[in-house]
């Protein structure tokens, strides 16, 4: 484990710590994403994973959220969002969502227009915006867990999914 | 759902689920009323877009950036930044962050962090952290849907 290039308050988990009102704020929209939206929470779920495994965070690649495990993204499953993910056992709506989250947190500005095609034949609109923003927002909060420094990797941990009123480092 | 003069126009009609968007929308405001001063958020907003190549992103201005006097010869001079007199060092340190965490945050080093936190105070990076995750998932979310063309809100 690397020194953490910045620590946290008192009381507090991340460099996120040191603004509550904001971390407050940006927790709410978290939690609305997670409970509020349109897409299932195992797919949120993989991708989210996929996008942990890719950047390499060791906090985020070790959480899981209760609802998605609750709902049928069995640790089974979790093992397979590998980069082999394409011959494994996992539906092929996860597989959508692990592609997907390759190219939002890849290049994005190259994203073939027959690939996003494909997948809008396969979720709805809104479905879609919010698959894409997870994977976007996951890898921002990945990456600066990677950018200040002092995480390592910790067992699996089931928390509770992010709600409007509970935000995801309340259940670590 | 608060109506402000928002960017985020395209994820409302993209489908984005109402509460999620009501949020999200509080958030940047949050993020260019009680953070860093909004021409030096511009700066970081408009750096991570020109790296994603985010031409959307990269055409418009935040209001409250303009409100606050963002310089345009600021945004002229951006991709050439480290060349530069245009920038003091607050700006460049905070420009060069805003370029590890975009390109690879496992590069940036002890003496990266430690430039950065020279030029901002804790609750400083706190802001940056969470402004470098907003703006650069608005973007990829806006180019990977296939929203990038336009230039304007």
């Amino acid at each position: 484990m690397t020194e953490s290039r910045i620590a946290p308050p008192a009381g507090g988990f991340s460099v996120f710590d040191h603004h509550p009102p904001l971390w407050r704020t940006f927790n709410q929209f978290y939690g609305h994403l997670w409970t509020n939206g349109a897409l299932d929470q195992p797919t949120k779920e993989a991708a989210r994973l996929r996008n942990a495994r890719v950047t390499g965070c060791p906090i985020c690649r070790n959480l899981r959220f209760d609802g998605a495990r609750d709902q049928g993204l069995t640790e089974s499953y979790v093992a397979q969002i590998t980069d082999d993910y394409d011959s494994s056992a996992l539906p092929r709506r996860w597989k959508d969502a692990v592609r997907w989250t390759d190219v939002v947190i890849g290049h994005p500005a190259s994203v073939r227009a027959e690939d996003r095609t494909e997948l809008q034949s396969r979720f709805t609109p809104a479905e879609l915006v919010e698959l894409t923003l997870m994977a976007a927002i996951a890898q921002g909060f990945s990456k600066a867990v990677v950018a200040w420094g002092g995480a390592s990797d910790m067992p699996t941990t089931i928390v509770p999914t992010p709600t409007p009123d509970r935000m995801v480092t309340s259940g670590t | 759902m608060p109506s402000h003069p928002s960017s985020l126009g395209w994820l409302a009609s993209a489908g984005l689920a109402p509460p999620v968007l009501e949020h999200l929308l509080l958030l940047e405001k949050q993020l260019w009323t009680d953070t860093l001063e909004p021409p030096l958020l511009e700066l970081v907003r408009l750096r991570v877009a020109q790296l994603l190549e985010a031409p959307a992103e990269v055409a418009r201005r935040s209001p409250a950036a303009v409100a606050a006097g963002f310089a345009e010869s600021k945004a002229l001079a951006l991709s050439a930044w480290r060349h530069s007199t245009a920038f003091n060092e607050r700006e460049q340190a905070v420009l060069a962050w805003t370029e590890h965490w975009v390109i690879d945050p496992e590069q940036i080093t002890d003496a990266d962090a430690a430039r950065l936190r020279r030029s901002l105070t804790d609750q400083d990076c706190a802001s940056l952290s969470t402004a470098l995750a907003l703006f650069e998932a608005l973007a990829r979310t806006r180019l990977a849907l296939g929203l990038a063309t336009s230039g304007v809100n």
